[in-house]
């Protein structure tokens, strides 16, 4: 088994992950399959078939924010000694990830559902990933500005949840 | 009569019960007599949110590919009305439409209009669950709007300052949900339709005033596609099975409300299972197995596994389809009193209605039914004999449909 391929699948949010390893096992039947969970998730029996090794990740989600656990994950992954890193989607932040990963290279599933080449040089995909936080913070601020300084003319109107002293109930 | 389709979220094999509704409705239709067509959006750059191969349906159906980043209100409504003008309908059903709704309603105004309301897309713009605060929220887009708005704005924080937008959330600020004037669209859409169709008393009741005809039409099955094994001919299985099916890692679908039960009935009976169908292992029990989300023929031999079904809600289920399947299958149901599960389980006929939330109430009925086998199979096969009387398909339809075609053509 030394000789085998290491295929790591990184699972992060979104539905069909046990989906998308019955086809890496297909794709690389002999590969060594390992099964990424974020901490504190289990594997279910479906995906426990596929995998050869559960690995747990060291946090339960990264930004680019908290460096700090960017880069426990990326101790982790590089510590896997993979050859291939596989992620769920091609959004910038898990082609940092990728990047950081240390793997030779990087495939994901793209919206239309087919596997494709992650491109994992980490200086392009951190200028994206910033780029595509800066539209973020725009985008978030438009609309609140929209809802709090053009309102429909609805005279009388209260929340009915706040008339009646309702709040969100205390864990 | 010839009856247009429109619907922006279709998708088969289904991705949910509202697209299960559609095509059986559409095919109800058509078995009516009806020339039907069905013009639904395509996004080939989102394999999971809508495709379809017309060849694989048993009606007409025209696809219309759209780019989901280019969705635009002017540019989709322009596409629809040329679509469907050209097949020349007599009338034309709206189905799921989300944000862009009000602006496909307005775009084919010109026809007699029925719309369908799934789940509280006419109330909720947020989410379309209405509940807020582990509670049915007593706002709605139509009477609050502002509230609801802003409501909204902050429940999409996350996902708008996102890298990459949700495609529901992205949808929002493309149909312009957020401007003001959209409430005052969204509105005349409503009073433009000649009926709403919806699945339970309290999106009924809000609508009220708003449609001149809201009516409700519960959804069903193919009754004959459920083998029904009978729970009495059944092999007697060592511990009983307790399944809850559907998206149990929702915190609305009141898995935790189960396992606290489950663990209440543990700590002083032992022979019963609790299955779940969903990935990950939220506790690690010996009475607990997540055995996978299902697709829909594996979950006709999940439900011949099991003993008793459990829809433990704590929100206004719109439906509650779960609760007829497990009828179908000949099972015993233990359900939420909420929403449309009221209308379908018969208290103390087909299984239990139980408090919401209450995870005591549901220890006490599972108790029940664990202790009383025969009451189970009672139980289980009277759900049976409603589900083929009154939850086919074909008997839904022809019972419905034929006076309010009726009447919006009037």
């Amino acid at each position: 088994m030394s000789g085998a391929l290491r295929i790591c699948a990184f699972r992060s949010q979104g539905w069909g992950y046990a989906t998308r390893l019955h086809h890496l096992r297909r794709r690389y039947p002999d590969a060594r399959l390992v099964v990424m969970i974020p901490k504190g998730e289990t594997v279910s029996e479906q995906e426990a078939a596929y995998a050869d090794e559960v690995l747990e990740q060291p946090h339960e989600t990264y930004s680019i924010r908290k460096p700090g656990k960017l880069w426990d994950l990326a101790r982790t992954l590089r510590e896997a000694r993979l050859d291939l890193f596989v992620v769920m989607y091609p959004s910038p932040r898990l082609r940092l990830v990728a990047g950081l990963s240390g793997a030779r290279r990087a495939e994901c599933w793209s919206y239309q559902n087919l596997i494709i080449a992650l491109p994992t040089r980490l200086l392009p995909a951190m200028a994206v990933l910033g780029w595509r936080i800066v539209q973020g913070q725009l985008r978030f601020w438009r609309c609140w500005l929209t809802t709090r300084l053009r309102r429909v003319p609805m005279p009388g109107e209260v929340d009915k949840m706040e008339a009646r002293g309702l709040r969100m109930p205390r864990r | 009569m010839r009856i247009a389709f429109v619907d922006l979220g279709f998708a088969w094999p289904p991705t949910g019960g509202a697209q299960v509704d559609l095509y059986h409705t559409i095919q109800g239709l058509q078995n009516q007599g009806h020339q039907v067509h069905l013009f639904a959006l395509v996004h080939p750059d989102f394999w999971r949110l809508s495709a379809f191969d017309p060849a694989t349906l048993p009606f007409p159906a025209t696809p219309l590919p759209q780019e989901w980043t280019e969705l635009t209100p002017h540019g989709l409504c322009g596409r629809i009305r040329s679509e469907v003008d050209a097949w020349a309908p007599s009338l034309v059903f709206v189905g799921l439409g989300r944000h862009f709704k009000p602006h496909v309603l307005h775009a084919l105004s010109h026809y007699p209009l029925i719309t369908r309301y799934y789940m509280y897309e006419h109330l909720c713009i947020r989410d379309c669950l209405l509940y807020k605060w582990e509670q049915t929220c007593l706002n709605d887009f139509l009477r609050t709007p502002n509230v609801c708005r802003e409501c909204a704005v902050q429940h999409w924080k996350a996902d708008l300052q996102a890298t990459e937008v949700p495609p529901y959330t992205g949808e929002a600020p493309r149909a312009g949900t957020l401007h003001p004037a959209y409430h005052r669209l969204f509105v005349e859409a409503l009073a433009k339709c000649g009926a709403a169709i919806v699945n339970n008393g309290l999106a009924q009741e809000r609508l009220e005033g708003y449609c001149p005809h809201v009516c409700i039409v519960p959804g069903g099955v193919t009754v004959a596609d459920y083998e029904h094994i009978p729970l009495s001919e059944r092999p007697p299985r060592e511990r009983a099975v307790i399944l809850m099916t559907g998206r149990a890692d929702r915190p609305w679908k009141g898995r935790d409300v189960l396992i606290a039960a489950a663990e209440g009935l543990a700590q002083f009976r032992s022979g019963f299972e609790v299955w779940v169908t969903e990935d990950a292992d939220p506790v690690q029990k010996p009475w607990y197995r997540a055995c996978g989300w299902r697709g829909h023929a594996d979950m006709m031999s999940l439900y011949q596994e099991a003993d008793i079904v459990v829809v433990p809600s704590t929100w206004q289920e719109p439906y509650g389809l779960v609760a007829v399947e497990a009828m179908a299958a000949g099972r015993p149901v233990v359900a939420s009193a909420v929403g449309g599960l009221t209308g379908i389980v018969r208290h103390g006929e087909t299984g239990f209605l139980v408090e919401p939330g209450s995870s005591t109430a549901l220890a006490l009925a599972l108790d029940r039914l664990l202790d009383d086998p025969a009451l189970r199979c009672r139980m289980g096969a009277r759900g049976r004999e409603i589900a083929e009387a009154e939850y086919d398909w074909q008997r839904i339809i022809d019972a419905h449909y034929p006076p309010l075609l009726e009447r919006v053509m009037a």
